[in-house]
């Protein structure tokens, strides 16, 4: 009898260590190179590498686990990685966005010892051209500002707007290959460039930025943000984690004869005094290209928004004369700004979502491109809408307290809205966008009375 | 036996006799400048203020312009300033060069074995820890409220922590905090 109760006893507690067992091989703790690695490499290492433009890089396990706690903060809270639109609306290339799963795998990992596991469970991070080097191979044409732009070790961000026509090196055969065949791609290189929040490399055909520069010649730019751009326009734009960026085959970016060059920078200050020299690498068509990639303005008019409002809406729609691919969009907006929308309207009736951001940051203000481009018949309406809140319940509000915000003064963009990027079916269908773009603007204008 | 038994008794009795007086030992860190500095000594001052950087946390670097307009107000004041290095593993030469580059204008010392970080209980980079010379922690946290959280700075701060704290301890008085809760790079334990 008592043997058999001990029989049992031994059973019971094999039982129980087959369960410990069981139950801890199912919640093995996840380790770094099987699971967190490649979370990493998908969406944080284009900017957290040497000279990827974010001040810790994290390339290596040590890197990792030494900020694990603060990156479980960060990403639960969705400040990184900074991915601003919101998932409900529209699909898009490249996300940086943490899917629930990866950030729910930051976390346990982090609060089970932050192993490092096996590292042959990872077949490693994706080289990455150094800084130094062009990531396309040499460009057709490096564009490079005259003299160093000195930003000040503190205070709010900077613009400077350079001129980059008039270089040297830059033959009138060159000059006139651009203005045949546009732009195919580009490169921005600023070296360190943790103190570079956006740049953007666009064609002034106003040759108001010439005007501009003769006054600061001795300078070699312009220390503001330079023309605004109301009408149809074309560009290519830079934020940290960016790289080369090529338009699809047989596609440039227009510049029109006598168009110039212009490079805006954007510099944030790091706490010491910082001098940077930007260059754009830039990629020239042999040919003429049959497509072009322009972009237009979705701006939602003037907006005037009382100091303390928390409720005011603009917002501005285009119904498309013609068809065209709509290839990503950039918005762009403001402090006060809290939300941006975009939607489609086909011209059978089907209303989709297009692209939103729910808490809209100017820091992060970058190109988006859609996963799949979306071919746009005649007749389709794309309307976008800026929700703002000019109250000191928004902790992003420049002032304290509120100031009456309109555009044009107190850090207000020119074009507050979204940019869409598109590549007309037919070349010459330009010109009637052209016409369409003058009719939103002025209807813009009078709803605005 | 016997033999290895007292032995064992030896050496216990060698290591106790040095490990006292060497547990009491004022902390001595290495400065940027090559030579060792009692931080904690603050004779003939009112108070020391220990400023917790790290050489690649953005929020500490951007508070380097007014961490030296500090030091210049309050040294005068008999306030002495120390701008502690909390990184174990990054190469001195590398710290050494960022503390050039950002011209702090106090010493600047390395916390390798973080005997600062854990005697102050500072948490992340930048914090600042005030001790008068009684040995007593009379503020520690933010240094002004310029950053509501990770990535909503403010243009300029409204309330200057650090600056208030010491404006009272300047006139032996307690600061109107003890302790904010300061925003910036969690300081990574020790291995």
């Amino acid at each position: 009898m008592v043997s058999q109760i001990s029989m049992w006893k031994i059973q019971i507690l094999i039982n129980l260590l087959l369960l410990v067992t069981i139950s801890s091989a199912k919640a093995s703790p996840l380790t770094y190179y099987q699971n967190i690695a490649p979370i990493f490499e998908k969406r944080c290492i284009s900017c957290h590498h040497d000279g990827g433009g974010a001040p810790i890089s994290f390339t290596t396990y040590e890197s990792v686990k030494r900020r694990a706690k603060q990156i479980v903060i960060v990403t639960k809270s969705r400040f990184m990685p900074p991915w601003k639109p919101d998932p409900s609306c529209g699909v898009l290339a490249d996300s940086r966005r943490l899917s629930n799963e990866e950030l729910a795998a930051i976390s346990s990992w982090a609060a089970t010892g932050a192993n490092s596991g096996n590292a042959n469970a990872f077949s490693g991070l994706k080289q990455r051209a150094p800084v130094s080097e062009w990531s396309n191979g040499r460009p057709d044409v490096i564009l490079q500002a005259k003299n160093a732009f000195q930003i000040p070790a503190e205070g709010p961000d900077s613009y400077a707007s350079f001129l980059l026509a008039d270089i040297p090196n830059f033959s009138e055969e060159q000059i006139d290959r651009i203005w045949k065949n546009g732009i195919r791609g580009v490169e921005f290189k600023f070296g360190n460039s943790s103190f570079i929040r956006y740049a953007m490399l666009f064609v002034d055909t106003t040759r108001v930025t010439r005007q501009l520069m003769l006054e600061y010649r001795d300078k070699g730019f312009f220390p503001r943000s330079g023309p605004s751009l109301v009408s149809i326009g074309a560009f290519f734009e830079w934020t940290p984690g960016s790289h080369a960026q090529m338009l699809p085959k047989n596609t440039s970016m227009p510049v029109r004869q006598g168009g110039d060059l212009v490079l805006l920078v954007r510099f944030h200050p790091t706490g010491k005094r910082e001098a940077v020299t930007p260059r754009v690498g830039v990629y020239l068509n042999k040919h003429p290209s049959p497509h072009s990639q322009i972009s237009i303005p979705m701006g939602v008019g003037m907006i005037d928004i009382p100091a303390g409002s928390s409720s005011y809406t603009a917002s501005t729609s285009i119904t498309f004369p013609v068809p065209v691919t709509l290839n990503g969009c950039s918005p762009h907006a403001e402090h006060v700004c809290k939300e941006i929308n975009a939607a489609i309207t086909f011209p059978d009736g089907e209303q989709k979502p297009l692209f939103c951001i729910k808490d809209w940051d100017a820091d992060w203000q970058e190109s988006y491109r859609f996963l799949n481009p979306i071919n746009i018949p005649a007749g389709t309406k794309i309307e976008v809408t800026c929700k703002y809140d000019n109250s000191s319940a928004n902790s992003r509000n420049p002032f304290s307290p509120p100031r009456r915000m309109m555009s044009g003064m107190h850090h207000v963009n020119q074009m507050e809205g979204l940019w869409l990027h598109i590549i007309p079916t037919n070349e010459k269908d330009i010109q009637r966008l052209t016409f369409a773009l003058e009719e939103k603007t002025m209807n813009d204008m009078t709803s605005s009375r | 036996m016997l033999k290895s038994k007292t032995s064992l008794f030896l050496i216990c009795l060698f290591v106790g006799y040095f490990a006292i007086p060497c547990f009491a030992a004022p902390i001595e860190l290495m400065s940027a400048s090559g030579s060792r500095v009692r931080p904690l000594n603050l004779q003939g001052q009112k108070a020391g203020v220990y400023i917790f950087i790290a050489h690649d946390c953005p929020i500490a670097n951007s508070y380097a312009p007014e961490i030296n307009r500090i030091v210049k107000k309050y040294t005068p004041q008999k306030i002495a300033f120390y701008i502690i290095y909390t990184e174990a593993d990054t190469p001195i030469t590398e710290l050494k060069a960022h503390a050039k580059s950002y011209a702090y204008n106090c010493p600047a010392l390395f916390d390798r074995k973080h005997e600062l970080v854990l005697k102050t209980g500072a948490k992340v980079t930048p914090e600042a820890v005030v001790i008068t010379q009684d040995g007593k922690i009379a503020y520690r946290g933010r240094i002004d409220d310029r950053n509501a959280d990770f990535g909503k700075m403010k243009q300029e701060a409204s309330v200057h922590d650090l600056r208030e704290a010491l404006d009272s301890v300047v006139h032996d008085k307690i600061p109107p905090h003890k302790s904010t809760l300061a925003i910036g790079c969690f300081i990574p334990p020790l291995k």
